[in-house]
C-alpha cells in the first residue's frame, strides 16, 4: 500500500488558520512560509522524505558527509568558518523518525538581512545549495572521499552504540526491539548498528542521490520573509530538476497481544520500568484531541496521575512520565524505580490507566491538564522549531497544520471522550532495566 | 513608585526595564510584542555552596543537598502543590539548584498576572511540615539515583572532586541519601529565612504585556510581604589553592565508550565585570581551540580519536572557575597524548588575530540570537544581576576584548599543575 504525501498540486485544505502558507515549488519539493517579525533570525528546515528502512542507515549518513566539505570549501574548517563569518549561522544535517517515516532533514539559521546589513539570506542559500549538490569529491571526481566516508560511518557507528550509555533511552530502545519486532518502527533513524558498520561508499552515494533527485521533500521557513522573496529563497536551493518523486508507504498498525515481558541486569544504581502500549488512535482522527488530553492526565504533565499517585503519593520515582506516538499509536511509559518496588510501580502505573478507562478522574486535574497543553500550544509559534515540529508531524500524517482548531478541540473534550480514548490502549510489553 | 532604569539595544531595538523595590528585590521586565508566551524567573543567590547560614556568628553546618531539597519543597503551599495552582492557570513551571543559585520559574500565555503572583507567594513563604519533608525524601533519593547512573554527570563530579581539596563546589548539588536524611521542617525554615531574602534575589520577566502591568502587579504583592532585616554575608569557607587535588580520576561504569575529561581550576575573579571579562576571553579561546572550527579538536575529530560531541566550557562564579575540555573516544591514552601535544603548541603559538575576530563576530551572532526566545533573555538578565554586571557591561566588554586579553587568558588557564583528568571506563567483562 503507498500514498502520497499530501496530494501534489494546491493543498485542499489550506486556510488563513494554517500556520504556514505552502506552495509546491517544484515536483515533489514544496516550501511552507510562517512569516513573523518576532525573530532575530531567519529558521529553515529543509527535509526530506523516505520509508524507515534498510536504506535508513545509508541515508543517515548523508548529512553527515555533506558536512564534510563542498567543492568550494573543501574541509569541515572551511565550512565552519564561513558560517562563523556570517555571524556564527548554522547549517546542520541529521536524521530522525516520526511514525515508520525516515526524515533526513537540514536546519539552518542566520540573523536577518537587516541585521547582517547584507543579503546574507541569498548567501545562505548558496552556501546551502554547494552543500546539498557539490560535496567534495576524491581523485575520480566521484563524491564522498573514501577517507571521510570511513572516518563518518565509524562516528554513526558509535553514535548507534551510545545508546546503551544513557540508561532511560536504553531502556526505550530495548523495548521497542521486544514490541516491534517484526515491525520497521523498531528500527533506530541511523539504523542499527550492523546495518551502519556494514554500508559501502556505494551505498551513501546511491542514497544521497535518491534524496536530491527523488525523495519528496519540504522546506519549512519561519522569519520576516515575504512569498516572493521565499520563493526566491527556495529557488537556489536547486531541487526543481527533479523527477520519478518516490511514493511512500504507509505506517503499519498493530494490535495488542498478549502482555511480554523482558529483563535485563547492569550495575547500575536504579532499576529502570519501560512500558509500551498500543492504541488505535492516531494522528489525523477525530479522537485524537481526546487522545491528546488523555495522555496530559494520564502520565503527560506534572499534574497527572503517574506524577500524583506514583511520584508524589507513594513516593516511588522520581521520574515518572507517559509519552505518545502519534503517529503509528504508541504509547510509553517511563519510570526509575528501585528495583523491589517493580510489581508495585507496574501494578500502580496500569491501575491509573484503568481508572481513566472506567471515567476515574478529577475534574479539577483534567482541567489543569486541559489548560497546560492549551497554553503551551499557544504559546508554540514562540519558537520556530516548535512550530515546524508540529506542522511536520501532521504534514505527514495528511492533516492540516491548524494550531486554532486543535485548541478549539481540545477545549470541548469531554470527560467521557477521555475514557473512551483510555479504553483504547493496551499495554503490549515491558521492558525492565534491573539494578 | 520607584525610578525605573531602561537599558536600551537600539541595534536589536530591545528595552529592558530595571527596578529595586524597597524590600529590596530586583525586578527586570522586557516586553516582547507579537510573543504569545510570559516567562518568568526568581533566583535567590543561593546554592549547594552555601554549606553554612549567613546569619550565625559561629559556623553552623549545613547538610550537603538542603539548598536543593529546600527547592522541592518551596512548590508545597497550604493551598496544595504549586504545580497545580500554575496548571490551573495555564502555566507550567519548573525549578533548578545550582552551585550558587536557586531558580524557580514558569511559562504561560494565560492568566499571567495570577502566575506572577502565585510565582512570588510560593518563593516567599515556605509551608513544610515533618510529614511532607520525610515523603520527599524518597523521591529526591530516587532522583540522585538517577543522577548516579549519568555518565556525564559523574565525569563532571569526577573533575570537580579531582580539582578542588576543600571548596564546596566540589559537592553533588543533591548530596546522598545520608545527608539528606538529616533534614528536618525546622532545618529548612531556618535556611529559607536566611537565604529567600528580596535583597539577594532577582525576578526577571519576559511577556507581550505593557511593563507597567508588570511592574505594578509585582511591587503591589512584594510591598504587601514582611522580611527580616536581611541576610548576612555569604560565607564560603574555602582555602583553596590554584593547584588541583589530584591529576586523574579514574571511574568504572555501565558504557560502552570510554570517557574523557580535562579539567583546569582558574583563579577565581570575585565577580562583576572582572569575572564577566575572564568569561568572555576564556569562551573565546574555548571556541578557538574546541569549538566546531577548533584548532585541536578538528584535527583530533578528523583523525577519529573523538566526536562531534567534544567540546569545552567555562564555568565561573565570585569564589570559583573553572573550564573543562572532553568527550567520548576509543582511547583514552592516545587521545591524551594528541590533546596535550596539541594544547602545549597551541599555548606556544598564541591565538591569531583572524581567529580571534572570527569567533567574537560569531558572539555578536549569538547574542542577537538570543533574543528569539524569551528564557533565554530571562536567564541571561538573571544571570548578569547574580554576577553583578549588566547587558550594557556585556556589549562594552565584548566589543572591547582584545587580541591580549584572549592570549593572556589561554596562557594563564591550561596550567598543568591546576588540571585534573577525569577519565571513564567501561567495566571489565
Amino acid at each position: 500500500m503507498v500514498e502520497r504525501l499530501l496530494p501534489l498540486g494546491d493543498n485542499p485544505r489550506l486556510s488563513s488558520k494554517q500556520l504556514f502558507r505552502s506552495w509546491d515549488q517544484s515536483p515533489g519539493f514544496r516550501v511552507h512560509l510562517h512569516r513573523t517579525r518576532s525573530f532575530k533570525t531567519i529558521s529553515a528546515r529543509l527535509v526530506f522524505h523516505a520509508p524507515l528502512d534498510a536504506g535508513s542507515a545509508a541515508r543517515a549518513l548523508v548529512p553527515r558527509l555533506l558536512g564534510r566539505g563542498t567543492r568550494k570549501h573543501p574541509s569541515l574548517r572551511d565550512l565552519q568558518v564561513a558560517l562563523d563569518r556570517h555571524f556564527g549561522a548554522s547549517l546542520r544535517g541529521g536524521s530522525r523518525k516520526i511514525g515508520e517515516r525516515h526524515l533526513v532533514q537540514c536546519s539552518a539559521s542566520w540573523i536577518n538581512d537587516a541585521l547582517a546589513g547584507s543579503d546574507l539570506t541569498a548567501t545562505m542559500g548558496d552556501f546551502w545549495a554547494a552543500w546539498l549538490h557539490d560535496p567534495l569529491p576524491d581523485d575520480d571526481g566521484l563524491a564522498f572521499r573514501e577517507d571521510l566516508f570511513e572516518s563518518e560511518r565509524k562516528v554513526l557507528s558509535d553514535d548507534a552504540a551510545a545508546i546503551f550509555d544513557d540508561k532511560v533511552q536504553y531502556a526505550r530502545h530495548k523495548l521497542l526491539q521486544l514490541m516491534c519486532k517484526s515491525e520497521p518502527y523498531a528500527r533506530p533513524s541511523i539504523g542499527h548498528k550492523q546495518e551502519i558498520d556494514s554500508l559501502t561508499r556505494d551505498d551513501v552515494r546511491g542514497a544521497w542521490q535518491a534524496m536530491v533527485g527523488h525523495a519528496p521533500a519540504d522546506l519549512f521557513l519561519v522569519g520576516n520573509l515575504t512569498v516572493a522573496q521565499a520563493r526566491r529563497f527556495a529557488k537556489r536551493l536547486a531541487l526543481h530538476d527533479r523527477s520519478s518523486i518516490a511514493r511512500l508507504p504507509k505506517t503499519t498498525h498493530q494490535k495488542a497481544g498478549r502482555v511480554r515481558t523482558r529483563r535485563e541486569s547492569q550495575d547500575i544504581t536504579q532499576a529502570n520500568l519501560e512500558m509500551g502500549f498500543r492504541t488505535s488512535v492516531r494522528m489525523g482522527q477525530k479522537q485524537m484531541p481526546a487522545y491528546v488530553l488523555m495522555n496530559a492526565v494520564f502520565g503527560g504533565t506534572p499534574v497527572s496521575k503517574l506524577f500524583k499517585h506514583v511520584r508524589e503519593e507513594h513516593s516511588l520515582c522520581y521520574s515518572v512520565h507517559s509519552a505518545a506516538e502519534r503517529t503509528k499509536g504508541l504509547l510509553f511509559v517511563h519510570a526509575g524505580i528501585e528495583e523491589q518496588n517493580y510489581a508495585k510501580a507496574r501494578r500502580l502505573i496500569l491501575k491509573q490507566l484503568d481508572d481513566l478507562k472506567a471515567g476515574k478522574m478529577q475534574k479539577e486535574f483534567v482541567e489543569m491538564a486541559r489548560g497546560m497543553i492549551v497554553s503551551s500550544l499557544r504559546a508554540l509559534p514562540d519558537s520556530a522549531g516548535g512550530i515546524i515540529d508540529f506542522a511536520l508531524e501532521r504534514l505527514i500524517a495528511g492533516a492540516p497544520a491548524d494550531l486554532d482548531g486543535l485548541v478549539d478541540d481540545l477545549s470541548a473534550v469531554t470527560q467521557k471522550q477521555i475514557a473512551r480514548a483510555a479504553q483504547t490502549v493496551e499495554l503490549d510489553s515491558v521492558f525492565l532495566l534491573r539494578s | 513608585m520607584q525610578d525605573t532604569m531602561v537599558i536600551t539595544d537600539p541595534v536589536l531595538d530591545e528595552q529592558i526595564h530595571k527596578r529595586v523595590l524597597p524590600s529590596g528585590l530586583t525586578v527586570y521586565v522586557v516586553r516582547k510584542k507579537g510573543f504569545s508566551k510570559s516567562y518568568a524567573t526568581i533566583a535567590t543567590r543561593y546554592g549547594s555552596i552555601d554549606t553554612a547560614l549567613p546569619t550565625h556568628a559561629k559556623s553552623e553546618t549545613l547538610p550537603d543537598g538542603i539548598a536543593h531539597f529546600l527547592e522541592h519543597k518551596v512548590f508545597a503551599t497550604p493551598d496544595g502543590d504549586a504545580f497545580d495552582l500554575f496548571a490551573a492557570r495555564g502555566a507550567s513551571a519548573n525549578a533548578f539548584t545550582s552551585f550558587s543559585s536557586t531558580r524557580y520559574l514558569f511559562s504561560t500565555s494565560t492568566h499571567y498576572v495570577e502566575n506572577l503572583r502565585i510565582l512570588l507567594e510560593m518563593v516567599f513563604s515556605l509551608y513544610v511540615t515533618p510529614d511532607n519533608v520525610e515523603k520527599e525524601k524518597g523521591i529526591i533519593e530516587r532522583e540522585i539515583a538517577m543522577y548516579d547512573d549519568d555518565p556525564d554527570w559523574r565525569i563532571y563530579f569526577g573533575a570537580l572532586q579531582a580539582m578542588y581539596h576543600t571548596h564546596p563546589v566540589s559537592i553533588d548539588i543533591a548530596g546522598t541519601g545520608k545527608t539528606i536524611g538529616v533534614i528536618t521542617s525546622d532545618l529548612l525554615e531556618r535556611v529559607h529565612s536566611a537565604f529567600y531574602h528580596p535583597k539577594v534575589m532577582a525576578l526577571a520577566v519576559v511577556s507581550p504585556e505593557p511593563v507597567n502591568k508588570t511592574m505594578r502587579a509585582v511591587e503591589r504583592y512584594v510591598a504587601s510581604l514582611r522580611f527580616g532585616k536581611g541576610p548576612g554575608k555569604r560565607r564560603i569557607d574555602a582555602d583553596e589553592p590554584r593547584e588541583a587535588r589530584t591529576a586523574m580520576l579514574t571511574q568504572r561504569l555501565p558504557v560502552a565508550r570510554p570517557r574523557f575529561l580535562a579539567a583546569y581550576k582558574d583563579k577565581p575573579t570575585g565577580g562583576g565585570r572582572k569575572q564577566l571579562k575572564r568569561e568572555l576571553a576564556a569562551g573565546v579561546v574555548l571556541d578557538c581551540l574546541f569549538g566546531s572550527a577548533g584548532s585541536i579538536y578538528l584535527p583530533l575529530y578528523e583523525s577519529g580519536l573523538v566526536d562531534a560531541r567534544f567540546s569545552g566550557s567555562y564555568t565561573a562564579d565570585a569564589t570559583y572557575s573553572f573550564a573543562m575540555v572532553g568527550g567520548e573516544t576509543d582511547n583514552i591514552t592516545k587521545l591524551r597524548r594528541e590533546y596535550e601535544k596539541r594544547l602545549t603548541a597551541a599555548c606556544e603559538a598564541g591565538i591569531a588575530a583572524d581567529e580571534f575576530e572570527r569567533v567574537r563576530n560569531k558572539e555578536v551572532g549569538a547574542y542577537a540570537r538570543a533574543f528569539n526566545s524569551p528564557q533565554r533573555i530571562a536567564h541571561m538578565l538573571v544571570d548578569h544581576h547574580l554576577r553583578g554586571t549588566s547587558l550594557i557591561d556585556y556589549r562594552d566588554t565584548l566589543l572591547g576584548l582584545t587580541l591580549r586579553d584572549v592570549n593572556k587568558c589561554l596562557r594563564e588557564l591550561f596550567l598543568d599543575e591546576a588540571r585534573s583528568y577525569s577519565i571513564i571506563k567501561p567495566q571489565k567483562k
